[in-house]
């Protein structure tokens, strides 16, 4: 998933940007409010993590005026501050989530998980549509009850297709959750995945719709 | 009543006033009597007369004596009452003080106090004050440290696990770097704290008569390798001058300035400066990096303030981010030198110019 990392400490972000990657996520990282702003306001990402104490404009300002917009996009805090009034401050500005440094980054990618899944209206935590099962936590994928491997392009685009099973996505729309800024994209890419997708989890798992996208069936109701 | 002399004199005179009318009304009484004795029964002879005057005399004295002698104990009862009520206020003023939780510093109600305690209260609630604001502030900078201090410990975690998950040689590899890397930022920032807390403990330091140039030629010497690899000139200007300070605090303080617009300036030329008058010894550090805006001129010297230019655009900057206390440590250093300093624009409206005035010696 294409995910916004809003950080100014230039280690503490490259940590998270290694660690988001780590997880399968595209990730972009910018280092102050407003270029926060730009970035809402030019991508479709799937969440955001925001820090707090950022220069040129405040982490609790950012998300206001996301939130003003009237954006649903899930955002989690991190921040320094670990007051209970700090909490309820973020929570009510609109932050789904809060993580108070130092912290885990295992947490993190599993707190990030668990907003992507409510965010997408799925509340079971492990995946399934077409036949496949995706569990993000362990990122393992079974088809037809054997485990198939996967490389972590190929993850992250079966994963933005099993979150809206039975939604077709355009090339464009997989693009952005594969590629952060700067990563070159390769002309036929999606093509190259989607291909090599059927080939490990059988011809019809991924669906072409002519002219609109791909997509993977719901689970029919066997 | 608001003085409390006025109330100590009043009820003192009173007090006496009643025990002398009391005395003056039995000798007056007693005398009246005595008299009437004497012009009833007049003496006969010559030698009677004078036994009857020594007589009367003695008992006119007696009569001024004996309440006088049976008044002064109640005198001094009714003094130690009206004492006792005149101090009140005072035995009101200790008591609230014993009862005070060290950390109260609420200042105590001086309506209805006495013309002479309330000065005495008005400085208490001044010193009460002053302490106050020493307290929030101790408590500002310590939690203020403790957040700055999870930062780098968070950036330090987070890359000691991106370095365990890491799926090739070159990313652990690069993990590593940049914990070491995060352990010296947390280092620096840690001495910057220490620095500073020292410096508020301690503001009787040893002060001699020094020459500001041999100090800061010092200081450019150790500075020049950081200089010369970040690509910038340093120069001294001609001109010295005598103060009188601590060689270690005013070292630290040029070399905090010289960081300051070598690493989050990214000036290309640094000028220091010592111009000696008699009285004013102006100590001027210049660089033509990117200078504070004159908005925030005011609020950079406040701990853990950076500037907001001081941000990420320029990857020098972001890589070696400062611990936000370089110029508290410069202004409390000017301060212990009785000094003042003064940002302004650099040489030619670019960069920054530091100005630090400090007291010359003849």
């Amino acid at each position: 998933m294409r995910i916004l990392l809003v950080e100014d400490d230039a280690l503490l972000g490259d940590a998270l940007q290694a660690g988001l990657k780590q997880a399968g996520h595209a990730v972009d990282w910018v280092r102050d409010g407003i270029s926060a702003d730009t970035a809402l306001a030019a991508e479709d990402y799937a969440a955001a993590v925001l820090d707090l104490g950022l220069p040129r404009k405040d982490g609790l300002d950012v998300l206001r005026s996301l939130r003003a917009k009237k954006r649903a996009l899930p955002v989690l805090i991190l921040t320094a501050r670990d007051t209970v009034e700090d909490r309820i401050k973020g929570l009510d500005a609109g932050a789904d989530d809060y993580l108070v440094k130092p912290f885990d980054l295992g947490e993190l990618q599993a707190r990030l998980r668990a907003l992507l899944r409510r965010a997408g209206g799925q509340p079971a935590p492990v995946l399934t549509a077409s036949g496949i099962t995706l569990d993000p936590a362990t990122r393992t994928v079974s088809c037809a009850g054997r485990t198939v491997e996967l490389s972590a392009r190929e993850y992250a685009l079966l994963l933005a297709l099993m979150q809206q099973p039975g939604r077709a996505l355009s090339r464009a729309q997989l693009e952005q959750h594969l590629y952060a800024w700067g990563e070159e994209i390769g002309s036929n890419a999606v093509e190259v995945y989607i291909h090599h997708l059927r080939r490990k989890l059988g011809a019809d798992a991924i669906r072409t719709l002519r002219g609109i996208g791909y997509v993977v069936a719901k689970e029919s109701p066997a | 009543m608001k003085s409390l002399r006025l109330r100590l004199v009043l009820l003192t005179t009173a007090a006496v006033a009643a025990v002398w009318l009391l005395t003056a009304f039995f000798t007056w009484r007693s005398a009246l009597h005595e008299i009437e004795e004497l012009l009833n029964h007049p003496p006969a002879t010559a030698s009677h007369m004078r036994e009857e005057r020594a007589e009367l005399a003695g008992e006119i004295a007696e009569h001024l004596l004996a309440p006088m002698l049976i008044a002064l104990p109640g005198l001094a009862l009714v003094l130690v009452v009206a004492v006792g009520f005149s101090l009140r206020p005072l035995r009101r003023l200790t008591e609230d003080l014993a009862t005070r939780a060290p950390d109260r510093l609420t200042p105590i109600d001086c309506a209805d106090t006495p013309r002479e305690i309330a000065p005495l209260i008005e400085r208490l609630n001044e010193l009460f004050a002053g302490i106050d604001r020493a307290l929030q502030n101790e408590r500002r900078f310590t939690a203020d440290a403790s957040h700055e201090l999870r930062t780098p410990l968070a950036a330090l975690k987070a890359q000691a696990q991106v370095a365990l998950a890491a799926g090739s040689e070159d990313e652990r590899r690069h993990a590593l770097e940049q914990i070491v890397a995060g352990s010296d930022r947390a280092t620096h920032l840690l001495t910057q704290l220490l620095t500073l807390a020292r410096l508020d403990a301690d503001s009787g330091q040893a002060m001699h008569e020094l020459d500001l140039r041999p100090l800061a030629e010092e200081v450019l010497a150790t500075a020049a390798g950081e200089a010369i690899a970040g690509n910038c000139e340093l120069a001294l200007a001609e001109g010295d001058a005598r103060v009188r300070g601590n060689s270690a605090l005013l070292q630290s303080l040029l070399r905090n300035l010289i960081d300051n617009a070598l690493r989050h300036g990214g000036a290309r030329q640094i000028e220091i400066a010592i111009a000696g008058a008699r009285k004013d010894v102006v100590l001027t550090v210049s660089d033509d990096g990117r200078g504070i805006p004159p908005s925030e001129r005011g609020i950079v010297t406040q701990r853990f303030r950076r500037g907001a230019s001081a941000d990420s655009s320029d990857a020098v900057a972001a890589n070696s981010p400062g611990s936000g206390l370089g110029l508290s440590i410069v202004s409390r250093i000017v301060e212990l030198h009785g000094g003042r300093m003064q940002l302004d624009d650099g040489a030619g409206g670019r960069g920054l110019t530091v100005r630090i005035r400090l007291p010359g010696v003849n």
